[in-house]
């Protein structure tokens, strides 16, 4: 009976071992969210250990957004907490802090999480203490991406982990926060197309830039001279016939002196023959 | 007596349960899936994605039916190709395997993927989806079809005007433009027309370059890719050697009449073609092109490294004449690199773009082409797709 007992306590002290597990449970969720996600964007501007000095009591601080999930970190008077969100609409992270986090990370005062964002190498926790959690989680890291794949039909946002590949999982491949929008064959002056792009004529964007959700490519027009280049639409390239956006001819071949927004006649554009070129109500060279 | 029995019987069960219960909730599929065997794993079908470890001599012992396959195209192709990755992971040994999804599509025996069938932007444009299966569990990837493209730089260009006093320069600053390094090939169309549950066209050369498309199609083909139809002037752009091309704001631009020079005069197949008595040793062009009189010191070789221009285009005067969307001189919509013409023709320099009425492809469909009875019809015409790129202008 003794004997009986004995065991009993082991096995109810083992199972109670297992709430160490827990933490690395929740650091190998941060890894597989990390390792799954398609898309990185870091919200940090430099290089940090965190908490700082200044680091607010009680105020919830984005660091990563994954996909549609947010990355962020709690400073509490006892404690430091690192917790992942869901992104439950359109917007930006630090809007969606509120939302019930999907699992949290829970670390000792004395912990010190390293965020190294320059080359996106990895998420450090630290703990000064002799039994301390050192785990590194390594971030898709701009050194193993091909150029190509860096630069081609993503936002200079995305990065991966393993050139080429994605990985998915149920989760994202089901939610609707990945919808593209169509993209149009129809003639540009008659139609409402779905904008991807767009500046005002004060070169404020008016739509952010998220061209990738195009289901069949997207095209650029032009019409306020911004810097960044013009608005864009996903849609068939069509440019220089009749009712559709002129051609871009560039930039490189026009006196500085010229009016910055769309011109008649305007010497950055042109049109096939047979069409003549007009600026639209909303400013787009397009051909008529 | 009984009571404490089930009691005894509770508490040795509880910590089990607690213990077990834990575990279980702790297992998910992610989890349990080791990060760094599946990054390991991954990495090894990246690389082999990428840049095959495979050429032809291994092809030939291992994949005799692709080796056949690709008897006419440059082992380049191999990149990115998912029968060749098929091949290569046919074996891996039992601890893990890739499930290619081939009961998806079994006319291709594998799945590929395209952002413009799913409507969700966590596909790739076009890319190739898979499992990894370790120890039983799965993960899935998708692999993108990134290797098929070449980037055209930022600078000046000339387009190639049909008369050519008129000098047509534009530029690309500040944009992203991304051309098939290839034509398009006949598996690439099978793919799209399987998917999308179109008529396939059997009995076509796997990856030789696919000539058998309408202008509408090839343009449905190019969108459902996320790109459009090449325009004649971004061709020419590609195609076209720069004189200096360290220099992307040169004062003038002038261009040779073929891919591989910037000269013109001193050119021997320029002066060939101005004077076809003038003597001329054919086998040094056909290093650069296939014509008619080339097929005695070469095979076709599609996607040669050799016939590939100053930014990788590669396919230029392969043989296929090539359709394009001429927004500038729209009657001029297809570079007439036949293989059935001499290398004395006219036509085989940069820019001697034909008219072709976008209906047939037989000789009456080519108002220019009245003088070449001899040729066989209907003419095979390829295509190829540019796509546009976006990045933040930096302050």
């Amino acid at each position: 009976m003794k004997n009986l007992f004995a065991l009993m306590f082991l096995l109810v002290l083992s199972s109670c071992l297992e709430k160490k597990i827990d933490l690395k449970t929740s650091i190998s969720h941060l890894q597989n969210t990390i390792f799954t996600s398609s898309s990185i964007k870091t919200l940090i501007k430099e290089d940090l250990i965190w908490p700082e000095v200044k680091t607010p009591l009680n105020v919830k601080m984005a660091f990563f957004q994954l996909d549609q999930k947010c990355l962020w970190g709690l400073l509490t008077k006892d404690d430091l907490t690192l917790g992942l969100s869901l992104m439950k609409d359109e917007g930006e992270c630090r809007d969606h802090l509120a939302h019930d986090a999907l699992w949290l990370i829970s670390l000792k005062k004395n912990s010190a999480v390293r965020l190294v964002r320059d080359q996106m190498k990895y998420i450090q926790i630290k703990s000064n203490s002799e039994k301390a959690i050192d785990f590194k989680i390594e971030l898709p890291s701009v050194a193993t991406t091909s150029p190509l794949a860096f630069q081609r039909f993503d936002d200079g946002l995305k990065l991966r982990g393993i050139p080429s590949v994605l990985f998915t999982t149920d989760e994202t491949l089901q939610s609707d926060q990945f919808k593209t929008y169509a993209s149009s064959t129809a003639e540009f002056t008659t139609t409402r197309l779905n904008v991807c792009h767009q500046m005002n004529e004060f070169c404020e964007v008016i739509h952010e830039y998220d061209c990738e959700k195009c289901d069949q490519g997207w095209i650029e027009v032009f019409d306020h001279g911004c810097p960044g280049g013009g608005s864009k639409y996903c849609a068939r390239e069509q440019c220089g016939r009749k009712n559709q956006p002129a051609c871009l001819l560039g930039i490189d071949w026009v006196s500085p002196d010229i009016a910055k927004n769309c011109t008649i006649e305007d010497p950055r554009v042109f049109c096939s023959p047979g069409t003549t070129m007009y600026c639209d109500s909303d400013g787009v060279a397009i051909c008529l | 007596m009984m009571r404490k029995k089930a009691l005894l019987a509770l508490l040795f069960i509880t910590p089990f349960a607690i213990f077990y219960g834990q575990k279980f909730l702790l297992s998910e599929k992610n989890v349990q899936l080791n990060y760094q065997t599946v990054k390991e794993k991954a990495l090894l079908v990246s690389n082999e994605w990428l840049n095959p470890s495979w050429g032809k001599r291994e092809l030939e012992q291992n994949c005799p039916s692709l080796f056949q396959k690709m008897s006419q195209v440059d082992e380049r192709y191999l990149r990115c190709n998912p029968e060749y990755l098929k091949c290569r992971f046919k074996d891996t040994g039992k601890a893990w395997k890739v499930d290619f999804f081939s009961e998806k599509f079994p006319q291709l025996g594998y799945s590929p993927v395209f952002k413009s069938l799913s409507h969700n932007t966590s596909y790739p444009s076009k890319g190739l989806e898979m499992a990894l299966v370790i120890n039983d569990q799965r993960q899935m990837i998708f692999l993108e079809n990134e290797c098929r493209k070449v980037y055209l730089p930022q600078r000046r260009y000339l387009y190639l005007h049909s008369d050519i006093k008129e000098k047509w320069y534009w530029d690309n600053f500040k944009r992203f433009i991304y051309i098939d390094q290839y034509m398009v090939r006949n598996q690439e169309v099978k793919e799209w027309q399987i998917v999308t549950g179109q008529a396939v066209q059997s009995e076509l050369k796997t990856y030789a370059p696919a000539t058998h498309l309408s202008l509408s199609e090839m343009k449905n083909y190019c969108s459902f890719v996320g790109g459009h139809l090449l325009q004649a002037h971004i061709y020419d752009a590609a195609a076209v050697y720069p004189k200096q091309p360290n220099d992307p704001k040169p004062d003038s631009i002038t261009a040779g009449p073929f891919p591989w020079t910037t000269k013109r005069m001193s050119e021997e197949l320029f002066l060939f073609q101005k004077n076809p008595k003038r003597p001329f040793k054919i086998e040094k062009i056909c290093a650069h092109m296939n014509s008619q009189e080339c097929s005695q010191f070469h095979q076709i070789l599609y996607g040669n490294q050799a016939f590939s221009s100053w930014s990788g285009m590669s396919d230029i005067m392969n043989g296929v004449s090539e359709v394009l969307d001429n927004p500038i001189e729209p009657e001029k919509n297809v570079v007439f690199f036949d293989q059935q013409l001499s290398s004395a023709s006219p036509y085989f320099q940069l820019g001697k773009r034909i008219h072709w009425d976008e209906q047939e492809k037989e000789e009456r469909n080519f108002p220019e082409l009245e003088s070449f009875p001899e040729f066989k019809w209907p003419l095979p015409l390829g295509f190829r797709c540019m796509y546009y790129s976006w990045e933040k202008a930096t302050p």
